[in-house]
């Protein structure tokens, strides 16, 4: 050791910053999760879609048949790894949530409780515990949309060149001529939230990939919206009503139940079905407002304007330890 | 926790510091790393996070590891570089580093020291906190910032002058 020690600075330096103990593992652990070596794609994204709804009242002149809608059978995706489900902003949750939790009785109840854990850390996914939930979001808030919401948001779309005079014209004149239910359903629709989990992918025999799936009963994402001591009370996120604004989403980790299947290929997020809009609308689309809608949820897509965030990105998750490793 | 066999699956397998040896090193010095990226980053939390990012930095970029120079000094630019990174994206410092293991050297209060040490420039206290919390040599403190060896010694000169002057003026009040 070449370099000079001063003992009254390595003294007040020792004063400020002593030495610690630290977990050497758990550092370990958290920094292979971190490492892009097997990774999980989520596509967790949340697509409103209202402005597509909104072309496709005002272009169209839809008349608006449904007087009693009902919102949940339209809340199933036939697709375990997509969750729709809808949100009530007149409802909230706030506080500090734990970035991982542990619910040992999900799938097998409606509601259920979830215990913060920190077996996140594991550097294995097969060495897991089973039902283990990280953190994903917190559900946004949104706008009530109202007839004057959407003229304020005209009036700011011209003033700032984003569409032409004409165009904001003839929207104002839409706005003002649709009934005030119009908004009633506009507010369902907006309402509906969407989440989708990416797969779970590891290198197979041969350079192949193979996908972790978890088991059929057990929900890929929970939402937690009340604190019961120390847990959290959640529910399956998937065909879940009213929300609060504000829960805390987790998706699943993989664990020992899962297991590996042939990559299928890429499945998108299935869309509302026609019979939705055939009981909202009192009729099917026609290719025209089926093609506005495509066009304004593309358009909403890709300038985040009725997409309430952007998907989160790519997680790493612990490789799988192959056999014989350690 | 054999890392190589973990990572087998990993994209970039096969570099020249493999997954075993950064392990290695980082089990051997884990606890120097950790204190010098706390002292830099600020807070424990963040110097925890800084030496975790550090570690998934490097086992990531393994094989761009060529070898010239020790693979412990490449460990520590990057777990240096991650501790700067969040002292810089993170919120001022609101807790103390660590207090209280160890009875003071003499009669200041750590929040005076710690005060005359913030008031360094910063390449002053990272050569400071890489030789007495990394307990690194002229040559590693070199390696592990990108400069000179003259360099260290002069900056250590420098802080080590500095740092006296201010402690003990304040002693002596």
């Amino acid at each position: 050791m070449n370099a000079e020690w001063d003992p009254l600075v390595a003294g007040a330096l020792a004063q400020i910053a002593p030495p610690v103990a630290v977990d050497a593992d758990q550092i370990l652990a958290g920094a292979l999760a971190r490492v892009p070596s097997c990774r999980r794609s989520r596509r967790g994204f949340r697509r409103t879609a209202v402005l597509a709804f909104a072309i496709l009242v005002l272009a169209a002149g839809a008349a608006l048949a449904a007087e009693h809608f009902d919102l949940l059978p339209w809340l199933r995706t036939g697709s375990n790894s997509t969750a729709r489900y809808s949100v009530d902003v007149n409802r909230r949750f706030s506080g500090p949530v734990p970035s991982a939790v542990r619910c040992a009785a999900a799938g097998r109840a409606t509601m259920f409780t979830c215990v913060p854990t920190t077996a996140r850390f594991e550097s294995s996914w097969q060495s897991l515990p089973t039902h283990v939930y990280d953190f994903s979001e917190r559900i946004p808030s949104r706008p009530i949309l109202t007839r004057a919401f959407l003229l304020r948001r005209i009036d700011q779309a011209e003033a700032r060149g984003i569409v032409s005079k004409a165009f904001a014209g003839q929207a104002r004149r839409d706005v003002r001529a649709v009934e005030a239910r119009f908004f009633d359903f506009l507010n369902v629709f907006a309402s509906i939230g969407t989440t989708a989990a990416g797969t779970t992918t590891e290198d197979g025999p041969g350079g192949t990939s193979v996908v972790l799936v978890p088991p059929e009963h057990v929900p890929v994402f929970v939402v937690c919206a009340e604190r019961l001591h120390d847990s959290l009370v959640c529910r399956n996120l998937a065909q879940s009503e009213h929300v609060p604004v504000g829960a805390a989403v987790y998706d699943l980790l993989p664990g020992s139940d899962w297991q590996q299947v042939a990559k299928a290929p890429n499945e998108s997020t299935p869309p509302l079905p026609p019979a939705f809009y055939r009981q909202l609308l009192g009729h099917d689309l026609t290719t025209e407002t089926r093609l506005l809608i495509e066009v304004g949820t593309q358009a909403a897509k890709a300038s985040g304007a009725a997409t309430a965030h952007a998907s989160p990105p790519v997680r790493a998750i612990p490789a799988r330890r192959k056999a014989g490793g350690g | 926790m054999n890392m190589e066999a973990t990572l087998a699956a990993a994209p970039g397998r096969g570099g020249i510091a493999d997954a075993d040896r950064i392990e290695t090193v980082y089990r051997q010095r884990h606890q120097e790393f950790l204190r010098v990226a706390t002292a830099i980053a600020g807070n424990q939390e963040a110097g925890k996070d800084a030496v975790q990012e550090g570690l998934a930095r490097a086992i990531a970029a393994r094989r761009f590891f060529r070898g010239s120079g020790s693979l412990e000094a490449w460990l520590w630019r990057i777990v240096v570089n991650a501790a700067r990174t969040a002292r810089r994206t993170s919120a001022p410092a609101v807790e103390p580093w660590l207090d209280g293991a160890e009875a003071p050297a003499h009669d200041l209060p750590s929040e005076t020291i710690r005060a005359a040490v913030a008031a360094l420039p910063e390449r002053q206290r990272l050569v400071l906190f890489l030789r007495y919390y990394g307990d690194l040599d002229y040559a590693a403190i070199a390696s592990s910032l990108g400069i000179r060896r003259g360099t260290v010694s002069a900056t250590l000169n420098h802080a080590h002058a500095t740092l006296r002057r201010t402690l003990q003026e304040e002693d002596s009040r």
